[in-house]
């Protein structure tokens, strides 16, 4: 290519408009630009002061790169604060989850305790048995004079145990 | 910011800032003050530090900084008397044996601007780009092309270009071709 056809092409495009620096940067860092990369383009190729800004700025990439590298431990620092907030924010308070468990609980309790409502099973089977025989659960219960109640009686032969000691001896 | 890290952010940034200024020399060739270039570049990455040290340092971002500078030293450049071409290249362009043909620099610069303009559409855009110093690889990535497909468009119409500017009595003694 001759020199001196881009000599006078630089020339003739010495007053062209350079397009925003941040676009330039965009295009530069290889930044999808979509439909504004052919425009902003056709800026550049009209623009001196943007041609070079972009030229410049692509030959310099490796060393921009190397030189934000080198500020990456302070970003890293940053980052694992910033990392450590969402956490904090996107998992499920220990609070949150002790709640959660006392609902269960409490719903497992609530069933528990609940009267036992028989089963179809169990009413048809009742249902068997004689009428004569028919009896509730609680009269099924044998009160028999062996209560403790009739046991525990002073006037009894033996006496009970709690009495065994002679504290008067 | 730590003094290591200090240190070694002073150290890469010396080493960016003379790799810039060599760019800039060899890129602009006068046009434009190196030195000032390395200089506003520095100011404005120290400054964005200490403006907010938790900001994202990106090289995208230093990359902002440069076009930034390069563009306000051009503008900066805009600014003074533009320099007429040196005597010597004005003369370069008449081309030999046809005064009556010849024309001044300006006007061998709006005959380009014409010239260019008359290509094919597809051509153009690759051939500005290359005439502003764009190696072919570049423009390939720049425009999502084939390195092929460039090499054929510029050089196409660099050719026609030429046939176009002799056309209207800029000879090879302007296009440097001889």
């Amino acid at each position: 290519m001759s020199d001196r056809l881009s000599e006078l092409y630089r020339k003739l495009s010495d007053q062209g408009a350079a397009p925003d620096a941040e676009a330039l940067a965009r295009l530069a860092a290889g930044d999808d630009l979509g439909a504004d990369r052919d425009a902003l383009l056709a800026q550049v190729a009209e623009s001196r002061a943007a041609a070079d800004a972009l030229a410049i700025a692509l030959a310099i990439s490796d060393n921009a790169a190397a030189l934000a590298r080198a500020i990456a431990p302070r970003e890293a620092r940053v980052d694992v604060r910033h990392a450590g907030a969402s956490y904090r924010r996107g998992v499920p308070l220990p609070w949150l989850a002790a709640a959660a468990a006392i609902a269960v609980g409490f719903a497992l309790m609530l069933e528990v305790s609940a009267p036992v409502q028989p089963s179809p099973r169990d009413v048809a089977s009742d249902a068997a048995v004689s009428p004569g025989a028919a009896a509730d659960s609680l009269s099924e219960g044998s009160f028999e004079p062996t209560s403790i109640v009739a046991a525990d009686s002073f006037e009894s032969d033996t006496p009970p145990e709690l009495f065994s000691d002679d504290f008067d001896a | 910011m730590p003094d290591d890290l200090n240190e070694r952010f002073a150290r890469l940034i010396d080493e960016f800032g003379a790799r810039l200024r060599r760019l800039v020399e060899m890129r602009c060739r006068g046009a434009i003050d190196a030195d000032d270039v390395e200089q506003e570049v520095r100011i404005r990455l120290w400054q964005a530090l200490e403006r907010d040290r938790n900001a994202p340092f990106s090289a995208s971002y230093i990359q902002k900084a440069v076009v930034s500078a390069v563009i306000d030293a051009h503008r900066r450049a805009a600014v003074r008397a533009t320099e007429p071409l040196p005597e010597g290249d004005a003369d370069a362009l008449v081309e030999p044996g046809r005064p009556d043909r010849s024309a001044s620099a300006d006007e061998e610069v709006r005959l380009l601007a014409i010239a260019i303009g008359e290509l094919p559409q597809r051509r153009q855009l690759p051939l500005r780009l290359h005439l502003q110093g764009f190696s072919l690889v570049e423009i390939a990535r720049l425009t999502a092309s084939s390195d092929e497909a460039v090499r054929k468009l510029v050089s196409r119409g660099l050719e026609e270009l030429k046939v176009r500017l002799r056309a209207m009595g800029i000879g090879d003694a302007g296009l440097g071709d001889e």
